[in-house]
């Protein structure tokens, strides 16, 4: 197996111990700029950890991992204790046979699957509610309209919203629609 | 305990969207100065175009705001906003202090 590489990402305090939903795009070259064929990704593996405090910011020390398998692109985290969190996604590209362990560490480099590009962190919707709301700001303060349901679970984009409600991006989501306004921006409560 | 009922005022208008008008999204901020959780009419309620808030006491006039919406969330128009005319708000009390009655034994 062919270890590498990652990007970092910063994750808000949590406030609660709860699982964090990471997701990421997987890469589709190695290092070298040659082809890396998803069923050549065996897995990734994120690793979470406390963040540095200079940028470019990285996981100081890994406090954990948790893997997906295949060409999967999110995984869950086990359920985290209040804190901040710094992630990093590493490919696992599968070799073929033992090449991979015979050449040199250059080649080997050379042979590293493309870093995976994460996407925004998201948490996971808990079963504090499942409304999504229409948010409206007034005069001077957000008001909030709920206009359908989204499973429990479903990812929210942790650095989009406002006051204590969170975006849930809606691609490959299944909003219940309880009203015939289908906002393309919709909020939920996350936690 | 406040009721706010709300009845919107329709006329027919014309406007250039894309998507089709969908409902009016209704929110209410109450005497406390609460912003309640908004409700969207598309006049098929009884009665037609009207929305009920439960809201708290308080020293504030309500307002409310009306914004019409297409079907995929976009204002159409501009939002009207309405206040609470005449008495308002329950006023608030406080033990002010009119005077000193002073005693030295």
């Amino acid at each position: 197996m062919n270890r590498l590489f990652s990007l970092l990402l910063l994750l808000p305090t949590i406030t609660f111990a709860t699982v964090v939903t990471i997701s990421w795009t997987n890469p589709t070259t190695y290092t070298d700029g040659s082809a890396l064929p998803g069923t050549d990704i065996g897995s990734t593996t994120v690793q979470y950890g406390p963040c540095s405090t200079t940028t470019p910011l990285s996981v100081t020390t890994v406090a954990g991992t948790f893997t997906a398998q295949g060409g999967t692109t999110h995984a869950q985290s086990p359920d985290l204790p209040a804190g901040t969190y710094c992630f990093q996604a590493i490919t696992n590209s599968l070799s073929q046979g033992s090449s991979v362990a015979s050449v040199a560490v250059k080649d080997a480099i050379a042979k590293n699957a493309g870093a995976p590009a994460l996407a925004t962190p998201t948490n996971q919707l808990v079963t504090s509610g499942t409304a999504v709301y229409l948010a409206t700001l007034i005069d001077d303060g957000w008001a909030f309209t709920q206009v359908g349901t989204v499973p429990v679970g479903t990812p929210c984009d942790a650095t989009q919203g406002v006051n204590q409600y969170n975006e849930v991006p809606q691609k490959g989501v299944t909003v219940t629609w309880q009203t015939a306004v289908q906002p393309r921006s919709i909020v939920a409560l996350c936690h | 305990m406040t009721t706010i009922t709300v009845t919107l005022n329709k006329t027919t208008a014309s406007f250039s969207g894309v998507n089709a008008f969908a409902g009016t999204n209704v929110v209410a901020k109450d005497n406390a100065g609460t912003v309640l959780p908004g409700v969207i009419l598309t006049g098929k309620e009884t009665p037609p175009w009207t929305a009920v808030f439960t809201g708290a006491t308080g020293p504030n006039l309500v307002q409310v705001t009306a914004t019409d919406l297409d079907s995929k969330g976009n204002t159409i128009g501009t939002p009207v906003t309405a206040t609470e005319t005449g008495t308002g708000g329950m006023q608030q009390t406080y033990p002010q202090t009119s005077g000193i009655t002073l005693t030295v034994v």
